[in-house]
């Protein structure tokens, strides 16, 4: 088990490596000029001159590569461009408000997912079931800013009931209520189907034999055991979600990593794009690596030998 | 400067269109509001005024400035030695300093009025006026290339050499620019190198705010975020990203001292919430542009359009060409292009009605714009007549870059496109990202395109911040993008450019002149003059119908002075 933790950690390590430097290769393939994006459209050449020179960048890219990989290994992800504030600090002062709306946002998720999932599976073709499907393929198909501009209207501006967007307690529900309809059709896709595979198996027939209760069966038998890809499309959703919801929290002005790079893209700043961008990349990486060590607590026939 | 429009419009736009069509088939909204929208919550000490921007607040530092959603809050916070009349918008008048100049328009002596102290009670005297112009001109601390703006004072003597040297600016009025020198606690001489008319302009700029040197000293890189001047507000908070509140200074020394308790500018709010928070009143302000869709509903709502204003700007709209290399370094293809674009129907269709045909360069507020030049009629069949003079081989086919980012760009560049389409040019549309305040593809030398769409409003109202910097060879690949040029015009601004503010008359005629060379030779495609709108709640201003009586003095470059503000609640 330890030893396939530490594979695991090496292979995270290596892919986050990965994405640095095609993420740094990309971001400034794009025909920009930070020194213009700092001095703004007046400058002289000599003020170019002298803020490419600051930055590094009139050295040669790969040498420039290896230099941020230097700066990475010791915390540091040099300042964004606009504000020239350091990029670690701008990430962690949005962070929480991203964990808050991500947190909030899979909860939403789980709490309409998990009771139509398992009715649709129980009530396999009922017209429960029909319904469920129809309105799950419409709700994957649903743009999450479409949803949430209707919520905003009807929710928070004509009944009143929530803040017209905003970082504020009650602000949350709007914004991940909006990720939590559009989000939890595919949750409800996979338990749905996992369900019904796990129901076909012969020790939901013993338990049934045995004289268990039906509820019992469901919620013990085969719900717990029909989890394992839902948690894995969780640590998924959450790595993702933690990566920064940019179209949520663009409609709903929430101050989190996804307004950050909202705004880091618009100024193409690529410091900030770099930082941001790596940061999603290694959440999702290391989602994925604490889903497959938490398999292992869900389904001990997991072997990690 | 370039306007900031916003990134993501596109994606807005869609969700204003949408709200658009919910609201009107929905109610009214629930509660919060009164019948005319004013906010119920009152803090202790007046109301606040609240107003919202789509991007950040990026500084608060004029020597990091560059932005016009930071000018905001810095013309609140700061004073400058001179500034606008709020009567007549584009007419320099003394702040914190009257002043006198020499016949030449070298040597100016700036008095300073007594008594004007910084918001933590220092003394803002001639020291602090030098050390707020040495510290926007040099090269060092701030960044790694020295202020944005610090070019605009280089007329001032030692300049040159001051920059040059790295060092950083003295509290003890040592060093620094040498034509700028400390006669005395209240008088301050600078000298010239050349006479420039403009030269106050460029004084009441951000860039030439007067900060507090003893703060500066103490945060060096970091006063941003504790920026202390001497305008009517000071900086209570700023949570950066999230929203920046300002209270009065209670040591301002001007006539207008705020009415309210508080000023809160929140940041990052899309403009789709923003009309939605301003309908509701949680906001009392909302700058503009506002964009076609924005305005449409504007138009369809009866409050917002109660509350809807004018409020002037300067701005221009304007195609620029790539001059450099055929087919349009020859004039007759450049005015073939001016005849063949319906500009009419661009302002129609694009801004609602929003703008004013275009003639020439300048726009009608700054002395200079000649009024008796006529804008280029819709008459495609001369544009085809002067194609085929040209020699031009039709169908021709050309690129256009445009900055995709909102549905009024993308709306604009494909009416331009149909429209030569119909005298035979074939205009292949390049959508570019536009990168805060400009669109990289515009600076590159190899300039890969044939048509620029772009745009331009005023630093301040003097005919240089147009003639000189958009048309002049100095301004090749950057703010000159197709690098138009001719040499009796330069020659004309340049001339105009280097006489005294006294001579402004003779400046006048120059630009006159310069401007019907731009106009003859079709510099651009001129499209249209536009302007900066916004939305005001009543309790803001005495009379909702008589924007004179506003109460709201909007800067030449259309911040708004909240000091102003009458307030009615």
């Amino acid at each position: 088990m330890i030893q396939y933790i530490l594979r695991r950690l090496v292979w995270t390590v290596v892919t986050i490596a990965a994405i640095i430097a095609v993420t740094f290769l990309v971001t400034y393939a794009i025909p920009s000029d930070p020194a213009r994006v700092i001095a703004g459209p007046h400058a002289t050449p000599e003020t170019l001159a002298s803020i490419r020179a600051a930055l590094g960048l009139d050295k040669p890219l790969l040498l420039r590569l290896v230099l941020y990989f230097g700066q990475v290994l010791h915390g540091d992800l040099g300042y964004d461009w606009v504000m020239q504030q350091p990029v670690l600090s701008m990430i962690l002062q949005a962070l929480p408000a991203t964990v808050y709306l991500a947190v909030a946002a899979v909860a939403c998720e789980l709490l309409i997912a998990i009771p139509i999932g398992v009715v649709a599976a129980v009530r396999r073709n009922s017209w429960i079931d029909q319904v469920t499907r129809t309105a799950s393929l419409v709700g994957v198909a649903l743009p999450v800013y479409w949803v949430g501009s209707l919520l905003l209207l009807y929710l928070g501006f004509y009944a009143g009931l929530f803040p017209l967007g905003g970082f504020s307690a009650p602000g949350v529900v709007l914004p991940a209520l909006s990720v939590g309809l559009t989000g939890a059709a595919v949750y409800v896709r996979i338990l749905r189907s996992s369900m019904l595979e796990v129901m076909r198996l012969d020790y939901v027939r013993t338990a049934r034999a045995k004289g268990l209760a039906e509820r019992i069966v469901i919620w013990r038998h085969i719900f717990r055991n029909a989890l394992i890809p839902v948690v894995t499309y969780l640590g998924m959703d959450l790595g993702y979600l933690l990566g920064g919801l940019v179209v949520t929290e663009y409609v709903f002005s929430w101050p989190g990593l996804g307004l950050l790079l909202n705004h880091a893209i618009g100024n193409v700043d690529g410091a900030l794009i770099m930082g941001l961008t790596m940061f999603s990349a290694s959440a999702i990486v290391v989602m994925n690596l604490v889903v497959d060590i938490v398999y292992a607590f869900l389904d001990p026939r997991i072997s990690y030998a | 400067m370039r306007t900031k429009l916003r990134w993501a419009t596109t994606l807005s736009t869609g969700l204003v269109a949408l709200s658009l069509v919910l609201s009107s088939c929905g109610g009214q909204p629930a509660a919060k509001t009164g019948g005319n929208g004013t906010t119920t919550t009152q803090p202790q000490g007046g109301p606040t005024i609240t107003t919202a921007f789509t991007s950040n607040i990026e500084t608060l530092d004029p020597a990091k400035w560059t932005d016009m959603t930071s000018m905001y809050p810095m013309e609140m916070i700061y004073d400058t030695l001179v500034t606008y009349d709020p009567a007549q918008g584009s007419k320099i008048v003394p702040d914190v300093a009257t002043w006198d100049v020499t016949p030449d328009g070298l040597k100016y002596t700036f008095h300073i009025k007594p008594g004007i102290k910084f918001s933590n009670g220092d003394p803002l005297d001639a020291y602090a006026v030098k050390y707020s112009l040495d510290r926007v001109t040099s090269k060092s601390p701030i960044g790694g290339g020295g202020a944005p703006y610090g070019f605009a004072y280089s007329a001032i003597q030692g300049y040159k050499e001051w920059n040059s040297s790295g060092q950083k600016a003295s509290p003890d009025g040592k060093g620094g620019l040498a034509g700028v020198k400390v006669i005395d606690p209240q008088t301050l001489e600078i000298d010239l190198s050349t006479p420039q008319a403009f030269f106050l302009n460029t004084l009441a700029l951000m860039s030439a705010a007067i900060v507090d040197p003893k703060v500066a000293e103490q945060y060096g890189k970091d006063f941003s975020t504790h920026a202390v001047g001497s305008g009517p507000f000071k900086l209570d908070s700023w949570q950066q990203g999230l929203q920046m509140t300002l209270v009065p200074n209670p040591n301002y020394w001007g006539p207008n001292k705020p009415k309210v308790a508080k000023l809160v500018l929140k940041e990052n709010v899309s403009d789709t919430l923003q009309l939605l928070q301003f309908r509701q009143g949680e906001l009392d302000f909302v700058g503009g542009p506002l964009t076609t869709a924005e305005y449409a509903q504007v138009l369809s709502d009866p409050k917002l359009k109660n509350d809807y204003f004018k409020v002037g700007g300067n701005i221009i709209y304007y195609l620029a060409f790539n001059t450099t290399k055929p087919p349009f370094n020859n004039p007759l293809v450049r005015q073939a292009v001016n005849y063949a674009i319906d500009k009419q129907q661009i302002i129609q269709n694009i801004t609602n009605g929003r703008g004013q045909v275009m003639s020439q360069p300048l726009p009608p507020g700054i002395p200079g714009y000649d009024p008796s030049l006529q804008p280029y009629p819709y008459d495609p069949a001369k544009a085809k007549q002067l194609l085929q003079q040209a020699g031009v081989k039709l169908p021709l086919k050309v690129t256009m870059i445009y900055p995709s980012n909102t549905q009024d760009h993308i709306r604009t560049a494909q009416m331009v496109q149909q429209q030569l389409q119909q005298i035979g040019i074939d205009v292949s549309l390049q959508g570019i990202s536009q990168v805060g305040t400009y669109w990289p593809t515009e600076d590159d030398p190899t300039k890969p395109w044939e048509i620029a769409w772009t745009d331009w409003f005023q630093d301040y109202p003097d005919a240089q911040d147009f003639l000189y910097n958009l048309l002049s060879k100095d301004a090749f690949n950057s703010t000159n993008v197709g690098n138009w040029t001719d040499p009796t015009f330069e020659q004309l601004v340049t001339k105009a450019d280097s006489l005294p503010a006294s001579q402004q008359e003779q400046r006048v005629q120059l630009f006159q002149q310069a401007e019907k060379i731009a106009h003859d030779q079709a510099s651009w495609v001129f499209l249209y003059y536009g302007w900066y709108d916004a939305l005001i709640q009543p309790w803001l201003r005495p009379d909702p119908h008589d924007p004179a009586g506003l109460g709201v003095y909007l800067h030449p470059v259309s911040t708004p002075r909240f000091n102003m503000m009458s307030v009615q609640k």
